[in-house]
């Protein structure tokens, strides 16, 4: 991997290099939000909610604990989810990049 | 004290004591043998990137799991209520940063934190600084986890003599040091894999057994939980942890959010990415951990409910005040009959727990140490590889044997400062620098150098007037006052502070010299 691999300018490699790295991108913010989400949501309940967490949904379980526990199940999905969608969408292509060896390879901003 | 019972009620096959000599007998060997081949730098640090994925995933969700977190997260639960459940899923939340920022640190082929940094913007300033953090976090985080350990264990083992908590803390100390620096990254893997084998089967177990005294109907033990602790509107709402007021309000915002910021990039669970075979497997043993690390919290959240449910909360702080003792006192309670063998099960977990967590954090000191400062710093590059490593056993030992003397000075101290400090700048310096680094184009050397020395300064700051150090019912000077910041928890300021001094430190260094990120881009090419 060096700068001449970069300052190599031909259009097709182009098309495959953009395209991968515009996807990863687009699977980064989703799990950004979700995670967020996920965590942000009971966080701002506690701030802002006060007694309405108390409020039974279904017998003693509360509306806080389901915010918790929606919370953390949107965590775990979100990261399996994260994984396998990388697997599938961006590994064969990363694969294909000139110059990525096993060990070491391109920062996440894109690039070589 | 519940502990006690452990010291005198045998289990009828195997008495306690025996139980944890046989533990460390084994954590021993399984280190000397597994360490055996560590011949280069890379066996040494990384295990030469050959553990599978199975055994990088156990061995992250060992690292990510301290002694803190199996006795604190039932505590927090059973006196806290829903405070304690947020800042307990906080905490296994924060693997979802790891999950995104596994690949990319992977694929930077480095293993200390100063490495990964200085390979995006080069020079030593990064290393070093790198160095510096790496130590700032480490210390106070090995000596909250020594410290806790040494009490833990002595009054498990029923010793109320004075200095028994010392006497524990330095043979625990010692015993983590000479592991980590026979077995290296291996033995420390090794032991990982077993601790979170014995720590999620004990927990489960516990859990299991919790339920079925309630005839596994939840509902009702939701309702004895809340009624032993003031009632549904008291223990479902927020306010238990620091008060109803905005400021304690603020200062569980701030927990949390250093939580879920910080716990996921500690030097010790870099270097455990590091480790992987390549950036996929960083990533799935990532995701892989998030499951097993979110399903060991929902049990420890079951099992807080439970000694809710059970014992009450004044029971709880009558035994010990911020809740540490109460996964024992829970045991104690679930025991009926078979107290020796639930009892032993339990203790072994928090043993293997403090041992292999201070094994990590010793190793990842070290090796920022060697490869840092020692090799990088004094000009030693050509040095042998036997050298380096015999370096890095030296580097592991002196660290370790410092953090032990600390230890055992701070035994009888409140220890909060000190564990809200160490996870302020992870949150807060290493977090900011590590996302500017991987997804930054714009970020230059003096935005980095901006991040982790600003944000170092502004955490120490805070944390020195705030009422962790003074004027705090957990403080460290109980007897003076002389805090000004009103958090106990500082992150809720530090973090964006820690982001907006990288940001403004490599704009203002763009804007003196236009071309400083292509600089750095030849700089690491």
């Amino acid at each position: 991997m060096t700068s001449t691999m970069y300052m190599q300018d031909d259009p097709s490699e182009h098309v495959v290099r953009h395209r991968p790295m515009k996807t990863e991108g687009q699977l980064r913010a989703r799990l950004i939000a979700l995670n967020l989400t996920s965590a942000g949501v009971p966080l701002l309940a506690a701030l802002f909610l006060n007694d309405r967490l108390a409020t039974s949904v279904f017998g003693s379980f509360t509306f806080g604990m389901l915010l918790l526990t929606a919370g953390m199940l949107t965590l775990i999905v979100a990261g399996l989810w994260y994984d396998r969608a990388c697997r599938f969408h961006l590994a064969p292509q990363a694969d294909e990049q000139p110059g990525l060896i096993q060990g070491s390879g391109p920062g996440a901003w894109g690039r070589p | 004290m519940s502990g006690e019972v452990l010291a005198f009620v045998e289990s009828g096959t195997v008495a306690p004591q025996m139980a944890l000599m046989l533990v460390i007998i084994v954590s021993f060997l399984l280190s000397l043998i597994a360490g055996m081949n560590n011949d280069t730098i890379s066996d040494f640090f990384t295990a030469d990137r050959s553990l599978s994925s199975v055994k990088n995933t156990l061995a992250l969700c060992g690292d990510y799991f301290p002694i803190t977190a199996l006795l604190g997260s039932v505590g927090a639960t059973a006196l806290g209520g829903y405070d304690g459940m947020l800042v307990t899923i906080s905490v296994a939340a924060a693997l979802g940063a790891l999950v995104l920022l596994a690949e990319p640190l992977r694929k930077t082929g480095r293993f200390t934190l100063g490495d990964m940094l200085e390979s995006r913007v080069g020079g030593g300033a990064a290393r070093v600084a790198g160095a510096v953090i790496t130590v700032a976090i480490c210390v106070p985080l090995m000596v909250v986890q020594l410290t806790v350990a040494g009490r833990v264990s002595a009054s498990v083992l029923g010793l109320s003599r004075p200095g028994a908590a010392e006497v524990c803390t330095i043979f625990l100390g010692l015993l983590i040091v000479s592991f980590a620096a026979f077995g290296g990254m291996r033995g420390s893997s090794m032991i990982q894999m077993v601790k979170v084998v014995v720590v999620f089967g004990t927990v489960l177990a516990v859990t299991c057994i919790a339920l079925s005294r309630f005839h596994w109907n939840f509902d009702n033990m939701l309702d004895l939980a809340a009624r032993h602790s003031g009632g549904a509107g008291v223990f479902h709402t927020s306010g238990l942890k620091y008060g109803p007021t905005t400021t304690g309000r603020l200062d569980l915002a701030s927990l949390c959010v250093t939580l879920f910021l910080g716990s996921a990039v500690y030097p010790h669970i870099l270097l455990r990415v590091s480790a992987s075979r390549d950036g996929a497997a960083a990533r799935r043993a990532s995701s892989s951990a998030l499951v097993v690390i979110g399903l060991l919290h929902a049990s420890l959240i079951i099992l807080g409910l439970s000694a809710a449910a059970t014992l009450g909360a004044g029971t709880i702080v009558a035994d010990n005040r911020d809740g540490s003792t109460t996964l024992f006192l829970i045991t104690d309670s679930l025991a009926n009959g078979h107290a020796g063998l639930l009892f032993t099960m339990v203790a072994c977990a928090a043993f293997v727990t403090s041992l292999s967590t201070v094994a990590g954090l010793t190793l990842a000191t070290s090796a920022s140490l060697t490869h840092d400062l020692y090799l990088h710093m004094s000009r030693r590059r050509a040095t042998s590889e036997t050298r380096e490593v015999n370096v890095a056993r030296v580097a592991v030992v002196v660290f370790g044997l410092v953090c032990v003397y600390l230890a055992v000075l701070f035994n009888q101290w409140s220890i909060v400062a000190l564990s809200s400090f160490a996870a302020a700048i992870t949150a807060s310096a290493v977090l900011p620098a590590l996302v500017y680094s991987l997804f930054w184009k714009g970020f230059t050397r003096i935005g980095l150098l901006c991040t982790l020395y600003g944000s170092l300064v502004c955490c120490a700051v805070l944390e020195v007037f705030g009422p962790a150090v003074s004027g705090g019912p957990y403080a460290l000077f109980t007897a003076r006052d002389f805090h000004w910041f009103p958090l106990q928890n500082i992150g809720l300021v530090s973090v964006p502070v820690g982001f907006l001094l990288g940001w403004v430190g490599s704009w203002l260094s763009r804007r003196r010299r236009p071309h400083a990120s292509e600089h750095a881009y030849y700089v690491t090419t």
